[in-house]
């Protein structure tokens, strides 16, 4: 599973909403996402992208929304705005190579994705499924 | 090693990119925040209704995004929030 990581300080751009609140939000529009009920977690994850533009978890789980939805084109902006809100995020950047290789943005999605690989010969990938997602989208890189 | 036929299966398996969405908060301390976001509601609410007279596009979808955040945050709090916050500490 997932685990629990420092992010970057969004203030100013939260419309008065406070770190805590905004977890706590994300958290129940993940909980959504995980349990399938897609129409709530895209309400509430559009709504955290509104109110917070720079808070990057919420831009991802929009990301899954709209990949769910075949919404591909959209699940790109997504990810950018996840990657652009946390620029160091490795999910944002594989989410990113993934939905770019959906849309068939070869060369995008292997810059991102060569990328996400020096990381990984730096030991900086620590997560079994992320690894595991990681070798997933270049296998689908090489096939192409 | 093999996995029990009885065990649940892996979350990676089932959804990958859902399984791979960071964890930030916990979902049941949500309760907690209720009346915060029964007020910041009510204030999106009522700013909802100054700006629908006006020609600020912009505002008016902005405050209604974040009034159907609120909404259905407020209704899942409503609707049993012993029961599935607990699920979702687990």
């Amino acid at each position: 599973m997932a685990t629990t990581q420092p992010r970057p300080n969004t203030e100013g751009a939260k419309r008065g909403y406070s770190d805590e609140e905004l977890n706590h939000i994300y958290e129940l529009g993940r909980f959504c996402l995980e349990n399938g009920d897609f129409r709530r977690a895209e309400v509430i994850l559009s709504g955290l992208n509104d109110v917070a533009p720079e808070y990057s978890p919420a831009w991802l789980g929009t990301c899954c929304v709209q990949n769910s939805n075949k919404n591909y084109e959209s699940a790109v902006v997504a990810a950018k705005q996840a990657l652009r809100a946390e620029p160091e995020s490795i999910e944002a950047m594989l989410f990113l190579s993934c939905s770019l290789l959906t849309i068939k943005d070869f060369n995008a999605a292997g810059s991102y994705l060569g990328e996400v690989g020096e990381r990984l010969e730096g030991g900086s990938l620590k997560s079994p499924n992320l690894l595991r997602f990681y070798k997933a989208q270049l296998a689908r890189y090489q096939n192409r | 090693m093999k996995r029990s036929i009885y065990s649940p299966p892996d979350p990676f398996t089932l959804s990958p990119m859902v399984s791979l969405l960071p964890v930030r908060g916990k979902i049941g301390k949500l309760e907690g925040l209720t009346s915060s976001l029964y007020a910041r509601f009510e204030k999106v609410s009522a700013l909802q209704s100054e700006v629908g007279s006006s020609t600020k596009l912009g505002a008016a979808k902005r405050s209604n995004a974040e009034a159907a955040m609120l909404k259905q945050v407020l209704d899942w709090l409503s609707l049993k929030p012993q029961e599935t916050a607990g699920e979702a500490e687990e």
